[in-house]
């Protein structure tokens, strides 16, 4: 795992759709996810991000007890990769279609939200 | 005891008893007299069986406007005009005018946002003179407006008061602004009772199963708090969870234009139960989990499901992925949060960010209530946020809880739940003011 730094405020795009919450970024496959993150009280470092589904996660602390135990302080959501969007655009993006049109159609958007992939590994945690 | 004298009780207590005498029904539980308030033990035992007390009763009597005083005197109400609930469900902001957006809270703004029209535009078939926006393209046959003499509600009957007629609007609680609903235990009270009548402060209400209707006519939908419904939602198949398949449209990187609108479990489910839930008043601090037990187990009893200390087993992920909301939150340009959810707007050429003025504390409470990973834990309004489940990366493996009470849906003194999970430790660049 890897421990969280300030970074500088240069590598956020404001192209990229975020500005509540605390900004975060993730290395993803040797690029960068952007995000919001959102904690129940008050920002917490180090801390993790559990991801629920390709882009939402948990955000926890490591407990003082044990290394594998985590309590949640707050959620945040991430966006794919700039690698990702470019190798999978948003269809309303390739082919200038409004989304609710081609929904009507029956035709859905089928990029995943976020940068979290099922070849991402996943490990086993422990919540109190 | 042979007898208590109505003149010594408190007048919403009298008041009870008078109704219970019109409506000839013999036996009345007042939940503050019935439980001996300053006797820990009997009030533990007795709360306990609050939520059977109010599933079992034949009618509940809820006085929602002035809970610690009286039931309101209709005859005497001093409002110039007589405002139906239908009316302040209006929710287009289009044709009535008004203010388009509640707050997060779930409050309406009051009646300033309400639209006053006196006339509504008619186009008759045929008439082509007419070029209004309410006029219909289709051909049809005419229809016939029957305008009778009337009045309503009932209790008005002697000082009758201009009536407005209310359109279709949004999903309406009309309750929702009542002093009752603001404290935590009458949430579950509500749904388990099997059929109640409201005083509230404009009229009174009549709340089953099947039917949700106020005394001036206007009916709402019996849904909002509904525990079938409750149990019906919480049987939906995981294809139904998180945001609808329409909620893969999206007009940018990252965003469904559906996110923040879900169906689910959130339309009178237990999600949008907990919502609430959040933002009412406990007296007790350490009741949060205790003043929800009752409908807790009897989910549980009927859906099979278990229940983790506020989460549902079968419903982790869902139930997991929530956050506090201090303030409201707007992202301008393609969507804005409120408390229906959220309106999708198209993207214009630059995005803005802001909140709205802080409208809640956010605390966790000096005696833990339950683990993190629960709503309990935290003092505060919460939203739960949808997630994608057709790209769900997490597996639930097992959770173990310890009880401070005989009440296993009650308060969680230790627990750990094991989870399977992609972890990524985040960098994080800088913070907007929260």
């Amino acid at each position: 795992m890897l421990e969280i730094h300030q970074s500088s405020k240069k590598t956020w795009d404001k192209k990229d759709p975020l500005g509540l919450g605390v900004l975060a970024e993730i290395h993803v496959d040797s690029d960068v996810s952007l995000g919001e993150a959102f904690f129940d009280i008050r920002p917490h470092f180090p801390c993790f991000a559990f991801f629920l589904d390709s882009s939402n996660s948990l955000i926890l602390k490591r407990t003082g007890d044990r290394d594998y135990e985590y309590t949640r302080v707050g959620i945040a959501k991430f966006l794919r990769t700039a690698t990702q969007r470019e190798k999978d655009p948003l269809q309303s993006f390739t082919t200038g279609a409004d989304p609710l049109d081609e929904a009507e159609a029956g035709v859905f958007e089928k990029v995943p939200w976020g940068p979290i992939t099922e070849s991402h590994p996943r490990t086993t945690v422990t919540i109190v | 005891m042979r007898g208590v004298d109505l003149n010594s009780l408190p007048k919403v207590f009298a008041d009870a008893v008078v109704i219970c005498r019109r409506l000839q029904i013999r036996y009345l539980w007042i939940d503050t007299l019935c439980i001996i308030q300053d006797n820990e033990q009997d009030w533990e035992r007795e709360s306990a069986r609050m939520a059977d007390i109010y599933a079992n009763s034949y009618l509940t009597i809820a006085a929602s406007s002035s809970p610690y005083e009286c039931f309101p005197d209709f005859e005497t109400r001093a409002d110039e005009i007589h405002l139906p609930p239908g009316e302040i469900s209006i929710g287009l902001p289009s044709i009535a005018a008004a203010v388009p957006m509640m707050d997060t809270r779930g409050n309406p703004s009051g009646h300033r946002w309400l639209s006053r029209k006196r006339f509504v535009a008619f186009r008759m078939h045929g008439d082509d003179n007419q070029s209004d926006d309410y006029s219909s393209d289709e051909e049809g046959a005419a229809s016939w407006l029957y305008i009778h003499v009337g009045w309503t509600p009932s209790s008005t009957r002697k000082d009758p008061k201009p009536f407005f007629i209310g359109g279709f609007g949004r999903r309406f609680d009309p309750l929702a602004n009542e002093q009752l609903n603001s404290r935590g235990w009458t949430l579950q009270e509500r749904l388990l009772s099997s059929r109640t009548i409201h005083y509230a402060t404009d009229q009174m209400y009549w709340e089953c199963e099947k039917t949700f209707v106020s005394e001036d006519g206007s009916s709402f939908d019996p849904a909002i708090f509904s525990l079938n419904s409750l149990i019906e939602r919480q049987c939906l198949p995981a294809s139904e969870h998180g945001f609808h398949q329409w909620g893969h449209a999206s007009y940018i990187e990252g965003f469904s234009h559906q996110m923040e609108n879900p169906d689910g479990r959130w339309r009178g489910g237990w999600l949008e139960h907990v919502q609430r839930y959040s933002e009412r008043k406990l007296t007790k601090c350490h009741d949060k989990l205790p003043a929800l037990s009752g409908l807790a187990a009897i989910i549980s009893a009927r859906t099979g499901d278990e229940y983790l200390a506020g989460v549902w087993r079968d419903h982790v992920m869902e139930d997991l992925h929530w956050r506090v909301y201090r303030r409201d939150e707007f992202r301008t340009g393609f969507q804005a949060i409120h408390s229906e959810g959220s309106s999708f707007v198209v993207a214009q050429d630059r995005l803005s960010f802001s909140y709205g003025e802080k409208v809640w504390d956010v605390a966790i409470p000096t005696t833990s209530r339950g683990p993190s990973w629960s709503w309990a834990s935290i003092d505060g309004r919460i939203r739960f946020v949808p997630l994608d489940f057709t790209r769900i990366r997490a597996s639930f493996i097992s959770c173990n809880l310890e009880n401070s009470s005989l009440n296993r849906f009650g308060t969680i003194t230790k627990g750990w739940m094991r989870l399977l999970v992609s972890i990524l430790a985040p960098f994080f660049l800088f913070s907007m003011p929260m």
